[in-house]
């Protein structure tokens, strides 16, 4: 086994450990009802804030975002949690200092949830005059966006991270 | 990384359109791999699974336990992801590439079965009054937090995991 693929097996270990651990965290009752719910609301006051700007006239109620014809709820699974989980998880399994951690997760998960505002607000629009295709933008599509830019952040996060040591090192 | 991002568009538009048209052949494919798994489990000896589009049917011939459906295509579409991944690598047709993306397939796919499995025993442990005597309340846990893992993180993350260890990263 080569050093670059025994660093590369050890990290996605460090990875796998991370990600149970910090799933962990965010699941129990507890957590979900005073810092997920909570955190889903306010996603769903910007985004009603979003569709009321482009004039859609929603309501919000809790997670509810509800116009005249149509109504999204953001659950668990919509509101990028997930996404966070995994970059927290990424960023903390790579070798690097802390403050470059710290910087990282911030940006990336400050990124990743703007996306998921874009989410909120595409997946409205689509279900109001597209209710055909909300399925599979709901399911495959922005699910599948939203881990991609998850793994883009984390990989241009891990290239700034390698030329600061390169060049610390010189 | 501009290149990259092309490429991964360019992959995940293709990867969707392929995902949406073998949909059915996956579910096919998952119910057949699925059926021995939960023959495993003694309360569905006698299950038949069988796929109709992308559903999968849960079926008791002799009514031991209700019948369910099951949208399978809810667990095969992180193939998008490890398809395009695979195609913003910096040479995608190179062979080394592809030998990489074909065993990360293969352990993707294999997943997947695993992943129905989980998925039909979170749905009678939790969903089912016929569950509730079946099941404790640990077992019942222990299910839907597997699932609800598997949904929400677990299948991206074996994707980028299979990514990573093939050295997709460091050819940017």
């Amino acid at each position: 086994m080569t050093p670059r693929t025994r660093d590369q097996l050890r990290f996605v270990l460090k990875f796998a450990i991370l990600l149970a651990i910090f799933y962990a965290v965010v699941t129990p009752e507890p957590v979900d009802r005073n810092v997920i719910v909570p955190f889903s609301h306010a996603l769903s006051v910007v985004s009603g804030g979003v569709l009321n700007l482009m004039g859609q006239h929603v309501r919000v109620a809790g997670t509810v975002i509800a116009g005249n014809a149509f109504a999204v709820d953001i659950k668990n699974g919509c509101n990028g949690i997930e996404a966070v989980v995994f970059l927290c998880a990424a960023i903390a399994a790579f070798p690097a200092s802390w403050r470059a951690r710290l910087l990282g997760i911030l940006a990336a998960c400050t990124i990743v949830e703007g996306l998921n505002i874009i989410r909120i607000v595409s997946l409205y629009l689509i279900g109001k005059y597209r209710p055909s295709a909300f399925g599979a933008f709901h399911l495959a599509v922005w699910q599948s966006v939203i881990f991609a830019a998850a793994v883009f952040l984390f990989v241009a996060w891990t290239s700034k991270v390698r030329k600061a040591d390169a060049v610390a090192s010189r | 990384m501009l290149s990259r991002a092309v490429k991964f568009i360019i992959g995940f538009v293709v990867a969707t359109v392929v995902w949406l048209w073998i949909s059915p052949l996956l579910a096919r494919g998952m119910a057949a791999a699925t059926e021995p798994l939960l023959h495993l489990d003694a309360r569905f000896r006698d299950a038949q699974l069988s796929a109709s589009e992308s559903m999968v049917s849960v079926d008791a011939p002799h009514g031991t336990f209700p019948q369910t459906k099951y949208p399978a295509d809810q667990l095969t579409f992180n193939v998008i992801l490890l398809v395009a991944l695979f195609a913003s690598n910096r040479k995608p047709w190179r062979d080394r590439n592809i030998i990489a993306f074909l065993i990360s397939l293969a352990i993707i796919l294999a997943l997947q079965p695993l992943a129905l499995l989980v998925t039909i025993e979170t749905y009678y442990s939790g969903f089912t009054k016929w569950g509730e005597t079946q099941y404790g309340n640990v077992a019942t846990n222990v299910w839907l937090v597997l699932s609800m893992f598997w949904r929400l993180v677990g299948m991206f993350a074996a994707v980028f995991a299979c990514w990573w260890v093939s050295g997709g990263q460091v050819e940017s």
